[in-house]
């Protein structure tokens, strides 16, 4: 391998994952998807970050060759491991993802987004919870209310308007047309939640415009996001 | 001058778990009010939730005929069983947003989801750790058993396990090692201790038991009240704080050459085990810090 391998790890029916893989394979980006947990080869010496090795794709890779790793899984959920025996499928999971939190978050290389643990790729917040953080950011933000009667499934978060604003924070860049003030109240979003990759909405082009939502997961099959996360780890 | 809060701590769980039952107890005899969030009767109650974000945090939660204004809650006890029913979920969150003492919020019990991890954090806030391999590999795994003569395995996840000693007899099984990755430890033989911090409060307890652990051990476990040591207490007091947790249950062992080795710090104590004594110290000391709020 010429470049010193990216690892996407990702489903493997993640079409954007598999299209940002396809398009930077030269430089070394490689899929690594949960059945990959099962091929013989991982490592992980607690205190010892530099013992680790992976297996995607070719074999076995040592973690410190490893340029980066971008992670667009939460957890490792039971129908992603069909060849593991039905009545182990939940245990195995919740074991996998324990291990890949420790084994991620052990690397010394650029993870984007760095687990948060649980969660194999940053905070599993509620929409709640990004406007409690971005009120003590002094980012002005649309009122929320959640509302549960009895029997009630939890309500999705409401989709983006049309008028909404869609910035995606990539590393050090941020993408998208908006307002100097939405890119830098994007960019304090991202970096108050520990994100390497968010994509931020607001309600409104203009420097007034409200904080209205987030996504963990910026579409890696965008040419121009792509690019970034390439340049961010160069 | 700050007003202590006057309001209900909020007990999120079952009645049936002990440590929610003592804690309970142990409120009744301060005369702290309470409002319980039962997850048993969730069924048959109904439980209503309503949580405001505009410029502050407001709302409130309602079981059965009984409501409570969030903002008044002085402090939360969580101990759910589970998470998944939308209500919880909701609940999950208000814990994350309120500025009240809660013992603990799920966001901090997270490292407790990954073994390996917690062990790299409590390495991190100065305590020893057993040597762990994490590996799917049997060739790692025999250089590791070699390495240390004796080693045990257990669960990675919060998915609970015996810790059981590798055997010779074992070494069929390795075959199946691949599926996933499993956690082995240097074995470590010593002393057990169970340390409870509590806000300020500290309460130790001495394991005598022969078991590898001493958790399923079906005779033979003897638990002692344990003063522990000037030198560990703030020790354990900053292990608990660094992982952002108010009240822990530390498991340590002191080995043959006096050191303290950390292996777990559980985020959800279930105390009681611990909590024999007639007076129920621990269940007290977790009032009063909820009482304070």
């Amino acid at each position: 391998m010429a470049d010193r391998p990216l690892l996407v790890l990702a489903d493997e029916r993640d079409l954007a994952a598999r299209a940002f893989v396809a398009h930077h394979r030269s430089e070394g980006a490689r899929l690594l998807i949960p059945s990959d947990l099962s091929r013989p080869g991982w490592c992980l010496r607690v205190g010892d970050p530099g013992a680790s090795v992976a297996v995607a794709e070719d074999g076995a890779i040592a973690a410190s060759t490893l340029r980066g790793v971008i992670t667009r899984l939460a957890a490792i959920a039971p129908a992603q491991l069909p060849h593991v025996a039905e009545a182990d499928r939940d245990y195995v999971a919740s074991e996998m993802s324990a291990f890949l939190g420790a084994w991620l978050s052990a690397l010394a290389c650029p993870v984007m987004n760095r687990p948060f643990v649980p969660s194999l790729s940053g905070p599993v917040w509620r929409r709640e919870q990004w406007v409690r953080l971005a009120l003590g950011l002094d980012i002005p933000v649309a009122p929320v209310r959640l509302a549960l009667r009895p029997g009630s499934p939890m309500p999705a978060p409401p989709p983006p308007g049309e008028a909404c604003v869609r910035l995606d924070v990539i590393g050090r860049a941020v993408i998208g047309h908006g307002h100097p003030r939405l890119r830098a109240h994007a960019r304090r979003l991202a970096d108050g939640a520990g994100m390497a990759l968010l994509g931020v909405f607001f309600d409104a082009d203009d420097g007034h415009a409200r904080f209205v939502g987030a996504d963990r997961w910026p579409d890696l099959s965008d040419r121009s996001i792509g690019d970034a996360v390439m340049e961010s780890l160069s | 001058m700050s007003l202590r809060p006057s309001g209900p701590v909020l007990l999120w769980g079952s009645p049936l778990d002990l440590p929610i039952a003592a804690v309970c107890t142990a409120l009744s005899r301060l005369g702290t009010p309470m409002f319980l969030v039962d997850q048993t009767r969730a069924g048959e109650t109904s439980i209503e939730i309503d949580i405001e974000i505009d410029g502050v945090l407001g709302g409130w939660i309602q079981v059965g005929d009984q409501r409570c204004a969030l903002d008044l809650v002085r402090s939360v006890y969580a101990r759910p069983q589970d998470a998944a029913r939308a209500v919880d979920e909701a609940l999950a969150c208000w814990l994350e947003l309120t500025p009240a003492l809660v013992v603990n919020r799920l966001s901090a019990m997270g490292s407790n989801s990954s073994k390996p991890y917690q062990s790299a954090l409590i390495a991190k806030a100065g305590f020893a750790v057993p040597d762990t391999l994490v590996t799917n590999d049997p060739d790692a795994l025999r250089a590791f058993w070699r390495r240390h003569g004796s080693i045990v395995y257990k669960s990675s996840s919060g998915v609970r396990s015996i810790v059981s000693r590798l055997a010779a007899d074992d070494a069929d099984r390795l075959a199946r090692l691949a599926t996933c990755p499993t956690q082995f430890q240097e074995y470590v033989p010593g002393t057990d201790y169970r340390v409870h911090v509590i806000g300020d409060e500290i309460h130790g307890h001495a394991i005598d038991s022969e078991a590898d652990d001493y958790r399923y051990a079906e005779s033979g476990v003897r638990l002692q009240p344990w003063r522990v040591p000037d030198e560990l207490r703030p020790r354990v007091r900053r292990l608990a704080a660094s992982l952002g947790l108010v009240m822990a249950g530390i498991d340590l062992r002191r080995s043959a050459e006096g050191d303290w080795i950390c292996f777990e710090v559980n985020p959800s104590p279930g105390f009681t085990f611990y909590d024999a004594e007639d007076d129920e110290p621990i269940a007290r000391a977790t009032a009063r810090l909820l009482t304070k709020g």
